[in-house]
């Protein structure tokens, strides 16, 4: 019982960690960052930045290999994001005109992260 | 943000104008295709998709809409890729929006950006420089594009990025030539032919009016090999019939590397063909062979071999010159004035009426064979005649070429038609070319008969119990044979000489006995 919070109190920490990275490569790419860890009914972002006319929703995945960070991002997972994004655009009309995409950031430890602009679009009509 | 580029849909030889209207708006990134497009219209979003990557190009991350106006015609084809990338590059500013606006668009993409070519593009162009507009599509159909008129402005690029460049001006198209085929080889020759000489009369007069000619004889008498060199005897189209033939062959997609050639068609389609592959039809409605063979020849070899529904779908088109193909969902008209021309053996065995030979069957086999023949589609035969095997004699003639060669046959068939041609000019009708078009109306018009004439006409047509239409088709020839001897009036030897080619056939059931 002990050991379980125990694990999952060190998987979230990671999650923490890794937003903590790939916010700061966001920036360090000339992104502003809104909002972390926005929550909503449909769902949580882990990160939104924006940068001029763009506005970026991050996935940010903690995982050592590319491969099954990849699959780590399942359709299930892209519409909840997509749906999250909406939410968070309809409480912040003035955002809703600008340029929109999904990115996902892995990150890994002792290696550099790697960001996908772009990496899925929204599977929503 | 609204961008528009013209194409067409195609609606038999019609080319029906398509408004493409493309907007770029904020939403998810979406390329959204509405407008009752088919398979290969909504496919062609990831072509798009992969042609604008290829051309140094991202779609923008907002949501496009592209509509097919009017959106409720159904859109069959993959020439819609390029207006529809077009669009979509007007509206990001990668093209000047107003350089699309004199423009009918069509073409197909490749995932790399080059443009592939695609069926249609010479009835687009007709309908564009109808419109006043220029047309752009692929280079393959730059030369067929180039027949429709010579003035209108005709772009055919390579690929996407030829068009950009094009219109920013660093790399000006030049206007591809209208290209006509060479013709390939000779084609064969009436003198190869060794005695025949009635049928090679008769095939002259079905060249020199257009008249359906239906050969009767044994195997290996020469039938098909006459068929074969009525095109040779045919004079060259004019520049409307061209046209005319080119549209179709362009729906076909059957116009090879968009060369045209005044050579006129002979489809010659095996007996097992089908209804939709003779007459049209099918998903899409094509053009069948009658169409293919439109101001040209329809050979049906062994005509009572083909199924018997599908020779009498022939008869309305024989009369009406055009086929209207009607579908649930698509109804179009394609031009069919074709002259027939038929070969068939008499009987089962194929000898039957051959002196010193009987039939195994009897009397029956020559009556069962031509009994799957219709009398509505026999009647449509303006001459018929019997093709008898060859003679010892003629066929070991040393050498020497017997008859007249194709070119002089030719030149008597040419002069007749222009006489032809002018008489209908001259009486306001300049689309009728040849006797056996003329209009019901006319026909008595044309073919004034003196009093012998009339006479042996009255005569026969009770003797012979002629139909209404036997009666105007002997006029027609009768009217051919005086061109051809190039009086003004039909006299009694016209009328005889068209009459006999009538009779034989009233004759046919009882040929065998």
């Amino acid at each position: 019982m002990t050991r379980d919070r125990d694990a999952r109190h060190a998987a979230y920490r990671k999650g923490l960690r890794a937003e903590w990275v790939a916010a700061w490569l966001l920036r360090l790419k000339g992104f502003r960052v809104l909002a972390a860890r926005f929550k909503t009914p449909a769902g949580e972002i882990d990160l939104i930045a924006r940068r001029g006319q763009l506005i970026v929703f991050v996935e940010v995945k903690a995982r050592g290999d590319e491969a099954r960070a990849v699959e780590a991002v399942t359709p299930a997972a892209k519409a909840r994001i997509a749906r999250a994004a909406s939410l968070y655009l309809n409480r912040h009309p003035r955002l809703a005109t600008l340029d929109r995409r999904f990115d996902i950031v892995f990150v890994a430890p002792g290696r550099l992260p790697v960001h996908r602009p772009g990496a899925f679009e929204s599977p929503l009509d | 943000m609204v961008a528009h580029v013209r194409t067409v849909c195609f609606q038999g030889i019609e080319a029906v104008p398509v408004d493409v209207q493309v907007h770029m708006g904020p939403g998810d990134p979406k390329l959204i295709i509405v407008g009752l497009g088919d398979k290969a219209v909504a496919e062609s979003k990831e072509r798009i998709r992969a042609a604008l990557t290829a051309s140094g190009l991202a779609l923008p991350l907002r949501r496009i809409t592209v509509n097919l106006a009017p959106a409720d015609l159904p859109k069959e084809g993959s020439h819609y890729d390029l207006p529809i990338a077009l669009g979509i590059m007007a509206v990001m500013g990668a093209v000047p929006a107003d350089a699309l606006d004199g423009l009918v668009v069509l073409g197909e993409l490749s995932l790399d950006g080059t443009l592939t070519p695609v069926a249609g593009s010479l009835p687009a162009a007709i309908a564009a420089n109808a419109e006043g507009r220029g047309i752009l599509c692929p280079k393959g159909c730059g030369a067929e594009a180039a027949w429709a008129d010579p003035s209108m402005p005709v772009l055919a690029p390579m690929s996407l990025i030829a068009i950009a460049n094009h219109f920013k001006g660093t790399q000006v198209l030049s206007r591809p030539e209208p290209r006509t085929a060479e013709t390939s080889g000779a084609l064969p020759d009436l003198a190869d032919v060794k005695g025949q000489e009635s049928a090679k009369r008769a095939l002259e007069i079905a060249a020199a009016g257009g008249h359906t000619l239906l050969m009767v004889g044994p195997p290996g008498s020469g039938k098909s090999m006459l068929a074969a060199r009525l095109p040779s005897l045919l004079p060259p189209l004019g520049p409307r019939e061209l046209l005319e033939i080119s549209m179709v062959a362009s729906i076909a997609g059957t116009l090879a590397d968009g060369r045209l050639t005044d050579r006129r068609p002979f489809r010659a389609p095996h007996h097992s063909a089908s209804m939709a592959a003779l007459v049209g039809g099918g998903l899409r409605a094509r053009p069948g062979e009658i169409s293919l063979a439109h101001h040209g020849v329809l050979f049906l070899d062994e005509l009572p071999e083909f199924q018997p529904a599908v020779l009498d779908s022939l008869r309305q088109p024989l009369e009406s010159g055009d086929v209207v193909i009607a579908r649930a969902n698509s109804r179009v008209t394609y031009p069919a004035r074709f002259q027939l021309v038929a070969a068939m053996n008499p009987c089962r065995c194929g000898m039957a009426g051959t002196p010193g030979f009987s039939c195994r069957r009897g009397q029956r086999c020559a009556a069962d064979y031509q009994a799957r023949i219709s009398g509505p589609l026999l009647d449509r035969f303006d001459l018929k005649l019997e093709v008898p095997a060859v003679s010892a004699a003629d066929l070991l003639m040393p050498g020497r070429r017997s008859g007249e060669p194709s070119a002089v046959v030719a030149a008597r068939v040419a002069a007749a038609r222009r006489i032809q041609a002018e008489r209908f000019a001259a009486l306001g009708r300049p689309d009728v070319l040849t006797n056996t078009a003329t209009p019901a109306d006319m026909v008595e018009a044309i073919a004034a008969l003196d009093g012998a004439a009339l006479r042996l006409l009255k005569d026969a047509t009770e003797k012979l119990r002629l139909s209404a239409r036997g009666y105007h088709r002997v006029l027609k020839v009768a009217r051919t044979l005086a061109d051809l001897d190039a009086v003004e009036g039909v006299g009694r030897i016209h009328v005889a000489e068209a009459l006999a080619y009538r009779q034989t056939m009233e004759a046919a059931p009882m040929l065998a006995a």
